[in-house]
């Protein structure tokens, strides 16, 4: 903590001794603070998503403000934990590319025809080195020109020829 | 309104769900649950209604979004999910980090999801979500204009990305050089000239082994033959050809240069006016460096496809032609041992041309890179400083440096590789032909007319060692033309953008602009899955000032670049007059609007230049009266070379109140009918802030003006206010108003920032 800022930066932080997640009959995400009376629908938003998934986790209500920071998943029980994983991956739905069975570049946008967990998908990635967010050592983010993303586990990984075609934008 | 296929359409009838009647049809990519399928949702009077089908992952090859719905042979349902409307009390997207979902809340007070989509449908889904709130308030859902999806004309599949009118499918390298048809034809009689050149240069060349070989030996030297004994004839023969080779090379290189000269200015004229063509949007979206690049070098690569390779490359092809013919004329046999190692050679090649492109492509990336960097540092040369952190600049430097030789080492390396393994396989031929040509000679010395003479022998020698020129231009010709293909598909990509922000055909130009200035539910976000200005309505008469107030990063001066057609509204519009500015010429809202911003930028030239950007036609007394109203006289005139004074990079450096000061200047020279002020004064102290204020309050007396300011005490003034927070307009009214409000943001804002003030001693 940077001295003298504490009673700025300082954020409510959520366990599980005073916040309970709950999944509601449709499947929304809610959470109770009774320590800050707040009853209500609850958003998550990772503070590092390439970094971790399970630490420094801001959680908000519907106005988008912030109501408390978990700072690891682990202060939860495991229905908890297994609740706000659920809520993470939906918030950061990503197909993981398994196999890049076609990539060609026409005027500067690349044409993906890629095997993923989700099943055989294509895509368009606008200006290729900027679309690739790289997420540690060898793992990469494919954002396309809708916004939507895509996740390379591994791209050491990945078999010889897919990993010959993504080479060039590496 | 998209329409559905005709099964969904009858689904929906057996669930007594009328398409037909509906208000809107949206066809989505995902189910309840973040799963690819086809959806379609309807909405109608009653309720909306979505059917999931299992479709989704059936894609026609090439279609960008997820859905298919051109397809419906099958129609496995999934779920299906009906909101009758009395029930719904809102509907709400909200948008996740791909995608997005649509949350129903009944009145029960039970939130529902009715669907999750991905990007693809984010236009799509807001539409709907639209929609159903003007039905909500209105009861009746406006007539809109839904986004119609862009197709191939010859394939009939939708483009993926419809700013760039490119089918992957039919899109190749065929298509690539017939658009470079037109340039060729630009210079159709000098490229001619230079082709002509080049082949009779060849065809000169193809005699010259003929005379020095076969008459040297076989007639001049061999008693009995006709021309016996002509030595001198032969000699003049040969320099005569010589003499007239080095004339047409003399007029190929003459007449090559004038036209490399036209066609290299030529492209980067095309290039650049495309830059200057394309929406503001699209800089916003891309590397500086690798632009620069490509002005600079790209016009270099393609000019020698137009001078040097392809003309070579048609005359060196007839030329091995030629060669052919002739040697399969003086011994067939002998010339089949030639063409023996050619499949190796072509293939060779075809692996080089791929080897080629994909290292050139490999080095333009790395090298638009390094530039990227280089610009980057430059520009923020004074915050690497102050913050000392030379060191991991130079290593940053180093890194991308090193990459950058790494291709470029390896390109070099092949080169110097590749190449004369290829070479080794031509000579290899040159062996053969040696050899089994020296055994043809003592054949044809003990049975004439069984093999071939001295004289044959040398000119087949002479022959191939001309083909190697050919054969070592095809080697540089196939690297230099994949690097040009890549350059030309880099230029048509720029060509062929379609700019987001679209003059209309027979745009309206009004005479006179009075300024009145009307904003109507206004949609806007710069990036998908997020909105940064919500529905925002507000009215200014002309002649009024409105004063726009919010936090950093509030949508203020999007709400600029909206008005100026920067970027066009999502939904919603903007009217000037009472007109849409959709449907304005560029030139009336670039005449009719002038802005100051934050960001100030001089370009090279005198200051004089930069403040007649706005208008070159004003005369020096106008300059002056812009000057003196924007309070930039006085140190204009401090400088020794007063108006004159050269500013720009590497000129003279100016204060960012100073820059700020003529940016003012040049907006006033103008008159604009509508003046934007977005925070003009915000690099200021509160002395020249002062100042300059008074002289603006004259400036923007009787004119239209939009004033963004994060100091309210600039804005006590304006007709009336808007707070603007998150992209949406939560207060409106005059200062006086917002300030008698208990709780209001404003009179928040104001409080904060006159306690702030008075804390360093100023009483306002």
């Amino acid at each position: 903590m940077i001295e003298g800022l504490e009673n700025i930066t300082e954020a409510f932080s959520l366990n599980a001794d005073n916040a309970r997640f709950s999944l509601s009959r449709t499947g929304l995400l809610y959470l109770s603070v009774p320590a800050l009376s707040f009853e209500g629908r609850a958003f998550l938003s990772l503070a590092f998503p390439f970094e971790t998934c399970e630490e420094y986790i801001c959680v908000q209500n519907e106005e988008k403000e912030e109501i408390g920071m978990i700072r690891r998943l682990e202060d939860f029980d495991e229905k908890s934990i297994e609740i706000l994983r659920g809520e993470l991956n939906k918030k950061y739905f990503a197909p993981k590319i398994l196999k890049i069975l076609k990539l060609s570049e026409r005027y500067g946008s690349t044409y993906w025809d890629c095997e993923t967990d989700k099943g055989f998908l294509s895509f368009t990635v606008k200006d290729t080195h900027r679309s690739l967010i790289r997420a540690g050592a060898d793992r990469i983010f494919v954002v396309d020109h809708d916004g939507c993303r895509y996740e390379i586990e591994s791209v050491e990984k990945m078999d010889k020829k897919s990993h010959s075609k993504i080479a060039l934008y590496l | 309104m998209r329409d559905f296929p005709e099964k969904v359409k009858s689904a929906f009838l057996k669930k007594g769900v009328n398409t037909e009647e509906a208000f809107m049809l949206v066809s989505t990519d995902m189910a309840r649950e973040e799963v690819y399928c086809d959806a379609y949702t309807v909405f109608s009077r009653e309720g909306i209604a979505s059917l999931f089908c299992l479709k989704a992952l059936r894609k026609q090859a090439g279609a960008s979004s997820r859905f298919s719905d051109m397809a419906e042979e099958v129609l496995e349902e999934l779920d299906y999910v009906y909101f009758p409307m009395e029930e719904i009390e809102k509907m709400t997207v909200e948008e996740q980090v791909s995608v997005l979902r649509v949350v129903i809340r009944k009145k029960s007070g039970e939130e529902e999801i009715l669907f999750w989509a991905t990007g693809a449908c984010r236009r799509s889904v807001y539409k709907l979500s639209e929609a159903f709130d003007a039905f909500c308030k209105t009861g009746e859902v406006p007539e809109k204009d839904f986004p119609k999806m862009e197709c191939c004309p010859r394939c009939g599949l939708p483009f993926s990305d419809p700013q760039r009118r490119i089918c992957k499918k039919c899109f190749g390298k065929r298509s690539l050089l017939k658009k470079l048809l037109p340039f060729f034809l630009r210079y159709r009689w000098q490229m001619a000239l230079v082709f002509l050149t080049v082949l009779l240069s060849g065809a000169l060349s193809i005699f010259t082994p003929y005379l020095n070989n076969k008459v040297l030996y076989d007639e001049v030297l061999t008693e009995g033959s006709p021309l016996y004994g002509h030595v001198l004839f032969l000699v003049l023969s040969i320099a005569a050809f010589s003499l007239l080779g080095a004339f047409i090379r003399m007029i190929n290189t003459i007449v090559g240069a004038k036209v490399a000269a036209f066609v290299s200015f030529d492209l980067k004229k095309t290039i650049f006016s495309s830059f200057e063509r394309l929406s503001y949007s699209f800089f916003t979206s891309r590397h500086t460096g690798r632009l620069i690049t490509q002005i600079n070098s790209d016009a270099e690569t393609l000019y020698w496809f137009f001078c040097d390779g392809f003309p070579y490359f048609l005359t060196n092809v007839l030329q091995i032609c030629g060669i052919i013919v002739v040697m399969m004329m003086t011994n067939p046999l002998l010339s089949l041992v030639i063409l023996v190692p050619l499949p190796v050679v072509f293939f060779g090649y075809v692996f080089v041309l791929r080897l080629f492109r994909r290292l050139h492509a490999e080095h333009h990336t790395n090298r638009s890179r390094f530039n990227a960097v280089l610009s980057d540092v430059l520009n923020g040369m004074r915050i690497v400083k102050a913050f000392s952190r030379e060191e991991a600049e130079i290593e940053r430097f180093h890194s991308r440096s090193s990459t950058m030789s790494q291709t470029k080492l390896k390109i070099d390396v092949h080169n110097h590789t590749v190449f004369p393994a290829l070479n080794l396989c031509i000579r290899m031929t040159n062996y053969l032909v040696w050899g089994f040509g020296a055994f043809l000679v003592l054949k044809e010395g003990i049975s004439e007319g069984s093999g071939i003479t001295y004289g044959e022998l040398n000119m087949f020698i002479g022959y191939l060692s001309m083909l190697y020129n050919p054969l070592n231009f095809f080697a540089h010709f196939f690297s230099n033309f994949a690097n040009s293909l890549n350059a030309l598909q880099r230029l048509f990509e720029i060509m062929e953008a379609e700019p987001e922000v679209k003059e209309k055909e027979n745009a309206l130009t009004p005479e006179t602009v009075r300024g009145e200035v009307v904003f109507e539910n206004v949609n806007f976000s710069y990036a998908p899955g997020k909105r940064t200005i919500q529905n925002v309505s507000f009215r200014v008469e002309a002649g009024q000032t409105l004063g726009i107030v919010g936090h950093t990063g509030a949508g203020k001066s999007t709400l600029a670049n909206l008005l100026t057609r920067l970027y066009d509204v999502e939904s919603g519009r903007i009217l000037i007059d009472g007109v849409d500015i959709r449907d304005l010429s560029f030139e009336t809202l670039r005449k009719n609007i002038a802005i100051v911003s934050q960001e100030t930028y001089l370009f090279r030239g005198t200051i004089m230049d930069n403040i007649r950007y706005a208008d070159p036609e004003a005369d020096r007394d106008a300059v002056i009266a812009a000057s003196k109203a924007a309070g930039c006289h006085d140190f204009i005139m401090s400088f020794p070379d007063g108006y004159e004074t050269l500013v720009g990079f590497d000129k003279k450096s100016l204060s960012g109140g100073e820059k700020q000061r003529i940016s003012i200047a040049r907006a006033i020279l103008r008159s604009p009918a509508i003046l934007i002020l977005d925070e003009a004064t915000a690099a200021m102290d509160t002395k020249t802030e002062r100042r300059i204020q008074t002289a603006l309050e004259a400036i923007t007396k009787n004119r239209t003006t939009i004033t963004i300011a994060h100091r309210l005490s600039t804005l006590k003034d304006a007709d009336f206010l808007i707070v603007v927070e998150e992209g949406r307009v939560v207060e409106n009214g005059t200062h006086e108003g917002l300030l008698e409000k208990e709780d209001g943001v404003y009179r928040k804002l104001y409080q904060m920032q006159m306690e702030a003030l008075k804390t360093i001693g100023i009483e306002e």
